[in-house]
């Protein structure tokens, strides 16, 4: 309790910068305007109120950030016309006229007041309106936001076959309750912060208080306190400004635009961060044995399920090493072949005027580049250049003897295996080493490419995000057998009884005892 | 130390134990076993095993009795200021000298058998750059390494001898005791010292956060490496017979040369087993390289010891291509192993257990 109430504990403010709001209404009026000048899209309205129209009242708010229908009905039209109706003596309307407005007049959810100048302009600027009232020190701001927003839809990354479609949206609020709706526990904790000093983007930070890894939750929150950037436009600049290492080429936080990734992650005991304008959550830490889960992986039965999860492990070992083993046989040891995959090699490659190397290059260069053309280019447009690229190019480079046909089925079969990576980012950073390997292929052959692998895995040893090691469970002190239940392969969910230990996760236990035990021998024998 | 990096398991120790000691003599061993003793040298691996096993015994307890120092610290306070530092410096020179012989080694080897035409020069200058980078990283990264790497190592040296077995033939270990019991107690050392590189605990235990643990794995380290290297000497006797095995350099290469895997779409299978040892001999020097450097950076009191590793990069690599030739690499290998070797695996450990025990006797009367 304690912890979580420390580390979100407000700082003291800085008194500095604070314009204090004063009674008189005219100055309050002035000093917003003062601010907001050249803010075209901010609309002032003044009016009056009472029966004997005495008393100045003003909203202000930013032009299509605010409802305006709540804004007309409820508000003015109550303020305007409703009070003008009302019979009330003067002098005890006086006293008490900001506790009627305030309890009794205005009529929406979320009233709050502020006693800050700069605080109101921000309001204002998040789509809040702000009303100012006569002779009081206080302004009161109307919880009025409401702009065009894109409805919850399928998430255009991540898709899975089975598992709900809902993705998360631009909206913050939105993506939290696409969370809370599926943790009804107290116990998921939404922490709200700004960051940015001119965009003031909120960054949610979400986790379940008894599950989560307190190192990783006082680390996240440290490193994004020490942000000090103009803007935040997307969760990768928060991605990039608190990931452990810079100079990795590897994903140390997942990103996701699945609610349901990010709850499972939050059940697990890791961190969410949904930050505001973007539909892509983050969730740390990650390792690469989570980049590699698909939510889909839960939801199938546990043999498919496993199969998948191999299927994918094996992927990624084809993505990286293949075509540097093509280099590095074809050029260094053709006697790894069995003789006649051998002479067919050979005979094949008879007429490719490149070395090996060349022709891996050319040809992975050009898959690359199609991929980027087939991002760039819209919906169909884009599929017609990967059957041009694809088809047409492969084909005719093969015809033309440039290339060698084993080539363009192993650069397919790479670009496939690349593909098939859950995560796009970890897909990519593949794809940039791949080329690595290729080169120290190139130079070297095998050993060349064992050195590279050398070096690579020594990189994500030494690798750590939020304080887990990156290769856990494969690589860290504490690993336990039982971790491996959810690698590569995935257990029945009745056998996954602890959350994952290298999570560091605080409460230890995934499901019941008593669950477990139906799917057990000695459930059935007491039943 | 920054990062917070100073801390592996005991497993990870046993980790890395394993993989170090394995290194470059299990390629020679059964070579070298049986120009001594002849049919007789599964009896010196089991019974050498034993002794090294006891030595391992004596070093875990030694580190245990100083949970929070290693060799450096303990010498010192065991031997003094002056004694001590000439025993960690002494221990350095060590570490280096051993690097080096393994990078000349795996030189020698990788010329041999995976890239004939490249010079040797490149081949050592590039494996000891590779390994600059993990030896700079500290202990965590590399327990993790031994940890992702030993039993991938293992599994696959396994896997590959598996389809050998049908071609052996065991009566070549008959009749057994043929060799004079002088001569096989004159070979035990040989033994004795492929099993290099467990002094290395003396160093590394410090890091370990469970230390009651130590000896227990230590202990499961030498069992293991002695199988390994009891399973590699016996199949590949069984398979080339006496007189052969003795003529090839690196017997337990060629043993995968032999290896044709029924079926198989791939051939050469030796190919790969060197890939894979290449990964395992990286361990071993990366182990030592990164044993010296923190040797160093202890013996002149500094918290870090990443920025020594590439200063000794050339002393190891010049080092490494002193030797003339393979023969003279091999024999000042054996002398290596005979007087240094003796040195930092049975007196010191030893000598500095003796001694604690005399001092804690003393220091015992002081407290009380």
């Amino acid at each position: 309790m304690g912890f979580v109430d420390d580390l979100f504990a407000k700082k003291k403010e800085d008194d500095r910068y604070k314009i204090p709001v004063e009674k008189d209404f005219e100055k309050n009026f002035d000093k917003i305007k003062e601010i907001l000048v050249n803010c075209d899209d901010v609309i002032y309205r003044d009016f009056h109120v009472g029966q004997d129209q005495k008393m100045r009242f003003a909203t202000v708010y930013a032009e299509g950030l605010s409802d305006k229908n709540l804004l007309n009905e409820h508000i003015l039209k109550n303020l305007m016309l409703l009070s003008r109706m009302a019979d009330m003596e003067v002098h005890s309307l006086r006293q008490k006229i900001y506790e009627i407005i305030k309890d009794g007049t205005v009529a929406v959810s979320d009233l709050k007041e502020i006693e800050d100048i700069n605080v109101a302009v921000d309001v204002i600027l998040s789509g809040e309106t702000i009303l100012i009232l006569d002779q009081w020190d206080k302004l009161l701001m109307i919880a009025s936001k409401g702009w065009p927003m894109r409805g919850v839809s399928e998430p255009s990354t991540e898709t899975v076959i089975r598992g709900p479609a809902e993705g998360f949206t631009e909206t913050l609020r939105v993506n939290t309750a696409l969370v809370r709706r599926r943790i009804r526990d107290p116990k998921l904790k939404i922490k709200q912060v700004q960051v940015g000093k001119r965009s003031k983007t909120d960054v949610a930070i979400l986790f379940i208080e008894e599950t989560v890894n307190k190192t990783v939750l006082r680390m996240v929150k440290e490193r994004l306190d020490k942000i000090e950037i103009d803007a935040i436009l997307e969760s990768g600049y928060v991605e990039q400004l608190i990931e452990d290492d810079w100079r990795s080429p590897f994903p140390q936080i997942q990103h996701t635009q699945r609610p349901d990734t990010v709850v499972a992650g939050l059940y697990e005991g890791r961190v969410g961060l949904i930050i505001d304008n973007t539909p892509f959550a983050l969730l740390v830490p990650s390792t690469v044995v989570t980049l590699l889960q698909s939510p889909e992986d839960y939801y199938e039965r546990f043999f498919i399920a496993s199969a998948v999860r191999l299927l994918r492990f094996i992927s990624m070992v084809i993505a990286l090493t293949f075509p540097a083993m093509y280099i590095a046989i074809t050029s260094f040891h053709p006697g790894m072949l069995p003789t006649d995959l051998a002479l067919y090699v050979a005979g094949s490659r008879m007429n490719v005027p490149f070395p090996a190397f060349l022709e891996a290059f050319i040809m992975e260069g050009a898959i690359e580049l199609l991929r980027e053309a087939g991002i760039r280019l819209p919906g169909p447009i884009g599929s017609t250049i990967g059957i041009v690229g694809g088809l047409v190019l492969g084909q005719a480079a093969v015809e033309a003897g440039i290339v060698s046909p084993l080539m363009v089925i192993i650069v397919a079969l790479t670009a496939m295996a690349t593909y098939s990576s859950p995560s796009n980012s970890l897909a990519i950073s593949f794809r940039l080493l791949r080329f690595g390997l290729m080169v120290l292929a190139g130079f070297f052959g095998l050993y060349g490419v064992i050195i590279g692998i050398f070096i690579l895995l020594s990189h994500m040893c030494s690798l750590k995000s939020f304080g887990v090691p990156y290769l856990s469970p494969f690589a860290a002190a504490n690993t336990t057998l039982k971790d491996f239940k959810d690698v590569f392969i995935r257990a029945p969910l009745h056998m996954m009884k602890d959350r994952p230990q290298f999570l560091h996760r605080s409460d230890s236990d995934r499901l019941s005892k008593m669950t477990a035990d139906i799917f057990s021998r000695e459930g059935d024998r007491y039943e | 130390m920054n990062r917070n990096n100073d801390q592996i398991s005991s497993a990870q120790l046993a980790a890395i134990l394993s993989i170090v000691m394995m290194g470059v003599g299990i390629l020679s061993l059964p070579r070298t076993l049986v120009e001594e003793v002849g049919p007789d040298a599964w009896i010196i691996i089991i019974v050498g095993t034993g002794i090294v096993a006891v030595l391992g015994f004596l070093m875990a307890k030694l580190v245990t009795k100083y949970p929070k120092e290693d060799i450096i610290e303990f010498g010192n306070t065991l031997l003094g200021k002056f004694f001590g530092t000439v025993l960690s410096a002494a221990f350095f020179i060590y570490l280096v000298l051993f690097t080096a012989i393994e990078v000349r080694l795996f030189g020698e080897i990788a010329k041999t058998f995976l890239l004939l035409k490249t010079p040797i020069e490149v081949l050592m200058a590039t494996y000891l750059f590779s390994m600059v980078y993990l030896v700079r990283k500290g202990i965590e990264p590399f327990g993790r390494m031994a940890q992702i790497l030993f039993p991938i190592v293992l599994f696959t040296t396994v896997l590959i001898m598996l389809p050998i077995l049908p071609d052996l033939d065991f009566t070549y270990f008959l009749p057994v005791f043929r060799t004079p019991v002088m001569k096989m107690v004159k070979t035990l050392p040989l033994m004795i010292f492929s099993y290099l590189g467990l002094e290395l605990t003396l160093l590394f235990s410090a890091f370990v956060t469970d230390k009651k643990n130590i000896g227990k794995f230590v202990f499961f380290s030498i069992g293991l490496i002695g199988m390994v290297y009891f399973t590699t000497v016996l199949v590949t006797i069984s398979r080339f017979g006496l007189v052969e095995t003795t003529h090839i350099i690196w017997p337990a290469l060629e043993l995968f040369k032999t290896v044709d895997l029924p079926g198989a779409f791939i051939e050469n299978i030796h190919i790969y087993a060197i890939t894979i040892w290449v990964l395992s001999v990286l361990m071993t020097t990366g182990g030592l390289y990164y044993g010296a450097s923190l040797t160093l950076s202890r013996i002149i009191k500094s918290s870090e010891q990443d920025y020594l590793v590439l200063p000794l990069f050339p002393i190891i690599y010049y080092l490494a291509i002193m030797p003339e030739g393979l023969a003279r690499t091999i024999e000042l290998t054996d002398m290596f192993a005979n007087y240094l070797g003796t040195l930092f695996l049975v007196v010191v450990p030893v000598g500095l257990l003796g001694l604690s025990f005399f001092k804690k006797k003393k220091g015992g009367r002081k407290s009380a």
